[in-house]
């Protein structure tokens, strides 16, 4: 009896509650008739997109500057990327790999700057680096009204700025997902999508066994063995810190390719958080996490709010139920999160 | 004095998981009488205290056997509300004084005196405002009885440290029901005037006709004070007796005690060549709760070099100096080569190696398998066990197997297998693990830093004894930092012993106890130079 | 001598600037766009007073669990939701006017203490991430707020008040509008020109100290040297009158703008009541804490305790203090009301040049002028200068964020250099 306490209080109570509750949403999808391979190819999608987001994560918690709640920092970052490869008309899936490309510059000098700050505040970087987050984000808001963009297109037609929202159908609107895709049983496999989040999770993995790796895992579990073992500290905290910030930056602009749109002002800011929320569903700590932490999570999380979507939908036609279970959720999950970490070494 | 003890303790035993740390503790105290409890660390004075002080960690691991009688009832204190209830005051080694709030506050914490309130009527108690008057009244009070002038409306956070202990003392007599009144190390953080103050301003104390439990290294100061000794060794009261009675080397030599039998000293007549690996020199370290102020000594190649002293003295913040954990200045030369200690690392890639005091907060990563803790350094500083690519590397846990199998069977680590979590173990496995990391990296010299603190005896034995080998068949010269004397004097070639953040002495180990107890309670530099020579 | 003292002075000059800096860099922000803004003073001076009688008690619940350091405390936006849900109640029994007020107030008394006491709960399970916990459970109310509004009222939940409602008969409507009747009801009760109520402020403070001198004077000898307080006051009053003598427009603006009495004397009863509390035994209590748990739980205080006290109390006064802000506006968004309230309010203390560890009154006030000058006059001073306000707009936006992002790192960082410091 105790034994199986024990595994369920070591699987996690709160992901016990998320399986549960998606096994619930999927009977009810049978249950109400909701066409199941649309479904199912939505959920594949949003896990697909999220996911760089999800391991955007994975550096700071190994570094030990905890869950990036600055994650907005990278999206800036991939968003201007993203805005300059539509001023010069770059299409395709070669469009997306150059916004990529362009945006690694700026996320490693935004990561720089940044982690010179996260250095000096060490124990409250969660509190920070979320306020730092929205203050990017309200400072881009006047660099999208000022900045010399002027593709038609992307610009307000009249007025100063780009537009809020910019369809991506003239450059690459879902060029990834569509890249060798296939349907099985009428559920489409965005075979593209998956190779490069496959490539990502495999790179961040390989990363995490090198010594650099190691390093930077000591600095987070032990910053004092870290030290005796003559590791700079602040040197792996800042690195973590870039590498954060560059795949916030890649993950935004997979984020939109799939999506369809790039959602300038306003739209980031609130952004790291269910990135943060599906790690911890994986069964991340803010201490610990693994890349199948990330991937678990992440399928986890997305599968449930895309399902929860034509549920809600069909149960209460108005008002936007499964916003509030996805707020509900993953706040709840980060509050859970947080209440676990006394006792821990931070 | 008058007839009945005020406070009997009576056949007090207390053991932790097994381990006996009290056994048969017997000695009173009668009101107005100074007792001073002397022992070395870990003699089991804080346990006993803890006792009388009634603090969880006693509860929770079962209890202790034996009565304390106080004021003639045989009382079971279960918490240090109780003893206070009692009229039993502590003070305490670190200060429990708020930095914002005046001294007076401070003196009257949570014993306010308030006055009723339009609120407090309705609301309660809690809403009584303060009586600022009656507050700092009965502050200046019990700063007067101590004969002290401070003012107390100034707040604590801009007294020198000097003063705080009074200020700790005058809340203690502060309290009507006091009676007895426990000091533990008071005068560490004081200077000598401000020591010699304090020593009158506890007599004033006493003459009030409180009792006093004196803690304290400082062999003088006991003489001055106490009107009797109290001293545990290994948990045994071996001596309790008037201070007139005896002399300053008689409590010495009973505090150090144990007679050390001649084989159990391994090294105690190698000749080794004069051929010095290490020489540190006015070496200064900044390490909170340990700081060294000038610390000067030579270790030859091959030799086992002990570091001794009392707990907060300085001691263990040379190795830890040495290898780049906190900011010292000074020289140290090894390999007749200027050692660049302040870049992290620099001691590591140079070929020396480091056990940490702190085998959990420094020494390991809790929730890492055995094989990577093993082999981290190595890893790290040398690059070995990596599968190199292109532009990358891989972390190789195939070869590292093979070396992480042979230390376990050479350490009689006791786990699942090499991949079991290193917080999962014992201490003394852990311990095990910290060592072999250490040894993987094929140091010329190692750092050992209170290799057996808090593990069991069979665990003690296989690490010393693995120390003594790989010195003898690997000539790994060592440098083993220790609060167990004993320990020291079983393995080291010589022992230095640190007192006040400097080298009080460098001893033989078959030197007489008297000498390593006068040096450890600071009285041995006069007499200690002509040795430090040798 | 000369010199070490001169050293010494622009030392302490430094200090002052450094510990200030974001304070006096607000104070130079408002200036600037005051000017640039060019606005008609009547104007400025009304919209900085409706909105320092709107938003002072908001601000001035954060302060006691600073005191209790806890830092600011981001959970007083389930205060706010106990004031809505308490003016939900009144409006679905059609209670309307200042009886609607008290009504809204009853309900959400027991409301926030309860919401109070879950939150210290939780934060007693997440010491010394109190703020993240704080604001993450904002999110997390927000969240069932949503729930329980937008879909378990009327379904589930009976509502009387057919107005209120959806047409569809699920959730409630946005915003939600007050009656005629109850809006600005308490404001309407009494009101006075600024003029005259910065005269008798000033003369009852210049008043009082006089007062506590004379029954001072009874009992010790005065020293002139430290009645700053007094000083302050009288000279204050001087240079007011002189101003308005002087001053033709100043007079004209502030015999312009009407202010509220009743909300005002609300105002300085939550200023006394925090300014008492701090003088009682639970105050007393609550700053031991504050410094260290360790050394008041081993003094036999019961730390968890009161800090629970401590929330319990700040989101009753967030409650109040969103009930006065609704009643002044007249309506509010049923969904997102609350969401600003925490940033807005922490961000205006800290501007006034409160620390996460200290915070008083006078930061409270000062830190509400400066905040909402900014906030008025950045879409205008956007405007005359880029043509364009949207950017004003987005400018107040990451100001206020900025600010709590700065304050909250140098307290981090300065902390820190302590902790090296006395290493050393």
């Amino acid at each position: 009896m105790t034994g199986i306490k024990n595994k369920i209080s070591a699987f996690g109570f709160p992901r016990l509650i998320i399986m549960a509750f998606l096994g619930l949403l999927i009977v009810l999808m049978f249950l109400m008739d909701i066409p199941a391979p649309l479904t199912f190819s939505q959920c594949i999608v949003r896990v697909g997109i999220n996911m760089v987001l999800g391991l955007a994560m994975v550096p700071g918690i190994m570094a030990g500057t905890g869950m990036n709640f600055a994650l907005p920092l990278g999206i800036e970052c991939g968003l201007l990327a993203g805005m300059i490869s539509l001023q010069f008309d770059m299409t395709g899936v070669g469009g997306i790999f150059a916004a990529m490309v362009i945006s690694i510059p700026f996320s490693i000098l935004a990561g720089l700057a940044y982690s010179q700050l996260i250095n000096r505040v060490k124990g409250s970087e969660m509190m920070v680096s979320t306020y730092v987050g929205f203050s990017v984000v309200a400072l881009m808001c006047i660099g999208w009204l000022i900045l010399p963009f002027n593709h038609p297109s992307i610009v307000w037609p009249i007025g100063d700025g780009l537009r809020t929202t910019i369809t991506l159908e003239k450059w690459y609107d879902r060029a990834l997902n569509n890249l060798w895709a296939f349907s099985v049983a009428g559920v489409e496999i965005p075979v593209g999508l998956i190779l490069v989040i496959s490539v990502f999770s495999f790179l961040v993995w390989l990363f995490m066994r090198s010594r650099l790796g190691l390093m930077m895992k000591a600095v987070g579990s032990n910053p004092e063995f870290a030290k005796a073992n003559g590791i700079h500290v602040d040197s792996m905290r800042t690195l973590a810190t870039v590498i954060s910030t560059i795949l916030g930056g890649i993950g935004i602009i997979i984020y939109a390719q799939g999506f369809g749109f790039y959602q300038l002002y306003n739209a980031p800011l609130m952004m790291a958080f269910p990135a943060i929320a599906a790690v911890l569903i994986g069964g991340a700590t803010p201490s610990r996490v693994t890349v199948f932490h990330v991937v678990f999570g992440t399928i986890m999380f997305q599968s449930m709010l895309a399902i929860a979507t034509p549920v809600a939908n069909s149960l209460i036609p108005e008002g936007n139920l499964s916003e509030v279970v996805r707020t509900i959720v993953s706040n709840g999950i980060i509050l859970y999160a947080l209440s676990r970490m006394q006792g821990g070494k931070r | 004095m008058s007839s009945q003890a005020l406070l009997h303790f009576k056949n007090i035993k207390k053991s932790f998981s097994g381990n006996v740390v009290l056994d048969g503790v017997n000695f009173e105290i009668y009101p107005g009488q100074v007792v001073a409890l002397a022992g070395e660390n870990g003699a089991g004075k804080s346990t006993l205290m803890n006792i009388l002080f009634g603090m969880s960690v006693i509860h929770d691991t079962g209890g202790y056997e034996g009565e304390i009688i106080f004021e003639g009832k045989n009382v079971q204190i279960q918490s240090p509300q109780e003893a206070m209830a009692l009229g039993i005051g502590m003070v305490h080694q670190e200060f429990m004084l708020l930095p914002g709030f005046t001294v007076a506050r401070n003196i009257k914490l949570n014993r306010e005196n308030l006055v009723p309130s339009v609120v407090s009527r309705i609301a309660g108690k809690n809403y009584e405002l303060l009586d600022q008057g009656a507050i700092i009244g009965d502050a200046k009070k019990a700063l007067k009885r101590l004969g002290m002038e401070i003012n107390p409306q100034t707040t604590v956070d801009k007294l020198p440290v000097g003063h705080m202990q009074f200020v700790e003392i005058a809340r203690e007599i502060d309290k009507k029901n006091l009676k007895l009144l426990v000091l533990d190390e008071p005068t560490a953080v004081l200077t000598e005037s401000e020591a010699e103050r304090f020593l009158e301003c506890i007599r004033k104390v006493a003459d009030e006709g409180i009792a006093v439990i004196f803690i304290s290294h400082r062999l003088d100061e006991v003489m001055e004070l106490a009107d009797s000794v109290v001293i545990l060794r290994d948990g045994q009261m071996v001596f309790s007796e008037k201070t007139a009675n005896t002399n300053k080397h008689e409590i010495a030599e009973l505090m150090v005690g144990r007679k050390l039998e001649a084989e159990s000293l391994i090294n105690v007549n190698r000749n080794l060549p004069e051929d010095y690996i290490l020489e540190v020199s006015h070496f200064k370290v900044n390490m909170p709760g340990e700081k060294s102020k000038d610390v000067s000594f030579r270790v030859k190649r091959g030799e086992i070099f002990g570091i001794g002293g009392l707990a907060g003295h300085g001691k263990t913040s040379i190795s830890n100096g040495i290898f780049g954990m906190y900011p010292a200045t000074g020289t140290v030369t090894y390999e007749g080569k200027q050692l660049q200690y302040g870049r992290v690392g620099e001691a590591l890639k140079k070929g020396m190696a480091f056990v940490s005091e702190d085998r959990k907060g420094v020494g390991l990563l809790l929730e890492e398998p055995i094989s990577l803790n093993m082999v981290y350094t190595d890893m790290r500083v040398n690059r070995h066990f990596l599968k190199k690519y292109v532009f990358f590397s891989q972390f190789d846990s195939q070869s590292s197997g093979q070396i992480v199998d042979e230390m376990i069977r050479e350490l009689d680590i006791r786990c699942t297998g090499p991949e079991q979590p290193v917080g999962r173990l014992s201490g003394g496995n852990q311990q095990k693990v910290c060592v072999a990391r250490a040894l993987i990296t094929k140091p010329k010299i190692l750092f050992v830093s209170e290799p057996t603190r808090g593990i069991d005896i069979g665990a003690k034995q296989i690490l010393l004894n693995y120390l003594v080998k790989i010195n003898k068949e690997l000539g790994i010269t060592i440098v083993m930092t220790s609060s167990e004397l004993n320990e020291l004097r079983s393995v080291c070639d010589r022992i230095a012993i640190i007192g006040q953040g400097i080298v009080q002495g460098i001893l033989k180990p078959d030197s007489p106890n008297v000498d390593f107890a006068l040096l450890m309670s600071g009285e041995g530099k006069e007499n200690s130079n002509d040795r430090n020579k040798e | 001598m000369e010199h070490s003292e001169k050293t010494n002075f622009t030392g302490l000059l430094k200090k002052i600037l450094v510990n200030n800096a974001v304070t006096i860099l607000f104070v130079v922000i408002c200036i600037a766009g005051i000017v640039l803004a060019d606005q008609p003073m009547p104007y400025v001076v009304g919209e900085i007073s409706s909105r320092l009688f709107r938003n002072l008690i908001l601000i001035l619940a954060l302060l006691v669990p600073v005191w209790a350091g806890m830092g600011m405390n981001f959970s007083i936006v389930l205060g706010a939701m106990a004031a809505q849900i308490g003016i939900m109640v009144s409006m679905n029994f059609s209670v309307t006017g200042v009886v609607g007020l008290v009504l809204a107030f009853i309900v959400s008394v027991p409301l926030s203490l309860f919401f109070g006491n879950l939150t210290g709960r939780l934060f007693n399970h997440t010491k010394g991430q109190e703020m993240i916990t704080g604001m993450i459970l904002g999110f997390f109310a927000k969240g069932v707020y949503d729930l329980v509004f937008m879909f378990l009222c009327g379904p589930v939940i009976p509502v009387k008040n057919q107005t209120l409602l959806l047409p569809n008969g699920i959730g409630l409507t946005t915003p939600i509008n007050l009656d005629g009747e109850t809006k600005g009801a308490m404001n309407k009760l009494w009101t006075i020109s600024l003029e005259k109520a910065l005269y008798i402020i000033l003369i009852l403070a210049t008043v009082f100290f006089v007062g506590q001198l004379i029954f001072k004077m009874k009992k010790e000898k005065i020293d002139w040297k430290k009645q700053y307080k007094l000083y302050i006051a009288v000279f204050s009053l001087v240079g007011y009158h002189i101003l308005l003598t002087v001053s033709e427009t100043v007079r004209f603006a502030l015999n312009f703008t009407d202010v509220p009495v009743v909300t005002g004397l609300l105002i300085g009863a939550v200023g006394l009541a925090i300014n008492f509390l701090s003088r009682t035994k639970l105050g007393s209590d609550i700053h031991a804490v504050g410094q260290s748990q360790t050394i008041a739980v081993s003094m036999g205080i019961p730390a968890d305790k009161i800090r629970i006290m401590a929330i319990m109390i700040s989101t009753l006064l967030a409650a109040l203090g969103q009930l006065v802000f609704i009643q002044d506006i007249g309506n509010f968004t049923t969904y997102t009301a609350h969401e600003n309230v925490g940033t807005f309010s922490i961000a205006a203390l800290l501007v006034g040049g409160a620390s996460i560890k200290k915070a008083n009154i006078g930061h409270a006030i000062l830190g509400a002028l400066l905040f909402h000058t900014m906030f008025i006059i950045s879409p205008l001073a956007g405007k005359n200068l880029f043509d364009n306000a949207q950017l004003g707009e987005y400018f107040r936006v990451f100001v206020c964020y900025a600010v709590i992002a700065v304050a909250l790192a140098l307290h981090a960082w300065k902390q820190i250099m302590a902790k090296k410091a006395e290493d050393n």
